[in-house]
């Protein structure tokens, strides 16, 4: 498990390439601008500005994710240098260790650069600024792009060509962020053969929703931190699943099963 | 018979791999999986009753017909091919030929089955039936046992020729001859009885038990006997008034001959084949 190489050269090559500055840039623009915005119109509030800034948070930072993640391992499949970090004493478990580690780090990076640096306008024109909220919201956004990080790595280590990777990745973008919820209930209403349901949702159905990673991120955030507003499909779910940690507990579980699922695939793999 | 493992296993790859058994092989578990998700829609409060009243019309002829697919190609496919000499000469004897691939094919007839009857039976509990589990393992125990049965004709006909267009006239004629003409073949038997002075108005019990010693008769049987119970008083020969050996318990052990003596005899036949 000699991984830490692997992270070390993905790193000085990301720092090298325009596209992680051109997100640090992204990211920067969306949080200080937003906070910009604010101050234009006047009387800026802490409150309203990290309100506003979950729902962004909850779109933009998986998409960061899924274009960090998605070329870690079919990248270098495809231009041949897996099949030359391999011939060195790497292993496979090794490359991909590596390779998820150097990516999140700079995902890491980058949004908490970004973040550090908006803070200071923040702290400047905002006079309700919580600096333990922010430093919470920020930190659970990077949970939650890690984890499509970490989905896209584990299509990444399955496929076997990157147009498909690409294809899975924004598929599995727009279903889990989106479209989740609508998927459930239509399963529901299959389910159930079109008869109209009332009263309470089914147990089951509460729980699929809620585990969403969407859901379960503005959960947490709306639960712990008081930003942005509760998912509806759990607003007044009485269900005792329904707390943080289950919320937090999600988000893991959709990081590390695609990755043991594609490593499983990867390990028996023909490159 | 120490190689069957190996013929089992190369034999479900074979089949797994191509494009047309994987097609097959889905469908059979879909219809059995939609089955049980359009019965609810038409019932209240549906019961495996009520699935194997809509599904078995369908699963008499589907079931046989993909015993007989999947097994009528096992022998005779690799003879006609040439390549049943050369597995022969590796240390395979024929009984692991004809043993390995019942195994590897019946095992795919039964997880194909398996998956798409308790796929059908979870869709009739939920959300609105509920499925007794004796009631769903007589009825997946029987529909599996049906198909075995055909699976093993299907390869004991496999062992008889050496001609590919050969066995497949023999399945089809076997197919339409069993699951097709025998059922309906009721009157005739009755005219010819009447014409013997055996029979007056209607079959007598043992020609009933005759008549209904075929593997898809005995399936109903089985089913009327251990899943829809309340049919039962319809058929007049075939009620729990009828005499014991006209009950399910003896169908069941029926097909189980079904399943053991092809696969015996086709065994037998094959030994003292000259390939």
């Amino acid at each position: 498990m000699n991984w830490q190489a692997i992270a070390r050269n993905d790193l000085r090559k990301a720092i090298h390439e325009r596209g992680a500055w051109a997100l640090f840039a992204g990211f920067f623009l969306g949080f200080g601008g937003l906070a910009a915005l604010l101050v234009q119109l006047g009387d800026p509030e802490f409150e309203g500005y990290i309100d506003l800034l979950a729902p962004g948070v909850g779109l933009l930072v998986p998409l960061a994710g899924i274009i960090l993640g998605y070329e870690a391992i079919i990248g270098e499949r495809e231009s041949g240098t897996a099949v030359l970090s391999l011939s060195m004493p790497h292993s496979r478990a090794g490359l991909i260790v590596g390779k998820l580690v150097g990516r999140t780090t700079l995902l890491a990076t980058v949004i908490a650069a970004a973040a550090f640096l908006a803070s200071v306008i923040l702290l400047y024109f905002f006079p309700s600024f919580s600096a333990s909220r922010f430093v919470g919201f920020i930190a659970i956004s990077i949970v939650y792009g890690t984890t499509f990080l970490w989905i896209a790595a584990g299509l990444s280590m399955t496929l076997s060509t990157s147009r498909r990777v690409i294809a899975a990745a924004f598929g599995a973008y727009i279903g889990l962020t989106l479209f989740w919820t609508v998927l459930i209930d239509l399963t529901e209403t299959v389910l159930f053969r079109f008869r109209p349901t009332s009263g309470e949702p089914e147990t089951w159905v509460t729980l699929a929703s809620f585990i969403g990673p969407n859901t379960s991120f503005n959960y947490v955030l709306a639960e712990v931190l008081d930003a942005g507003t509760v998912p509806a499909a759990v607003v007044d779910s009485s269900a005792n699943f329904v707390t943080p940690a289950v919320a937090l507990l999600a988000l893991v579980g959709w990081a590390i099963l695609p990755v043991l699922g594609g490593f499983l695939s990867f390990r028996q793999d023909d490159l | 018979m120490t190689g069957w493992p190996t013929v089992a296993r190369k034999d479900i790859r074979g089949l797994i791999g191509s494009r047309t058994g994987k097609a097959g092989i889905a469908f059979v578990a879909l219809v059995f999986v939609s089955g049980g998700y359009i019965v609810p829609t038409t019932t209240s409060d549906p019961t495996m009753t009520d699935y194997d009243g809509f599904i078995r019309g369908i699963a008499l002829f589907l079931v046989p017909l993909f015993g007989l697919l999947l097994g009528y190609r096992a022998v005779v496919g690799e003879r006609a091919a040439g390549r049943l000499t050369l597995t022969l000469s590796f240390p395979h004897s024929r009984a692991d030929i004809v043993f390995g691939k019942m195994i590897g094919r019946g095992l795919v007839l039964f997880v194909t089955i398996t998956v798409g009857i308790l796929g059908g039976a979870a869709l009739i509990e939920y959300p609105f039936g509920r499925v007794a589990l004796d009631r769903l393992v007589s009825y997946l125990g029987a529909t599996l046992l049906l198909g075995f049965a055909f699976l093993a004709v299907g390869i004991a006909l496999s062992t008889l020729t050496a001609s590919l267009r050969r066995a497949t006239v023999f399945t089809f004629g076997l197919f339409f001859l069993f699951v097709v003409a025998w059922p309906q073949l009721t009157g005739f038997f009755l005219q010819g009885l009447e014409y013997l002075n055996l029979a007056s108005d209607e079959l007598p019990n043992w020609a009933v038990f005759v008549h209904g010693a075929e593997p898809s008769m005995l399936y109903k049987r089985v089913l009327d006997t251990y899943v829809s119970p309340n049919k039962l008083t319809s058929g007049a020969a075939l009620g729990s008034a009828g005499p014991w050996y006209l009950q399910g318990g003896p169908a069941v052990w029926l097909l189980g001959c079904w399943i053991l003596l092809p696969t015996i005899g086709g065994y037998l036949q094959f030994r003292r084949t000259d390939l």
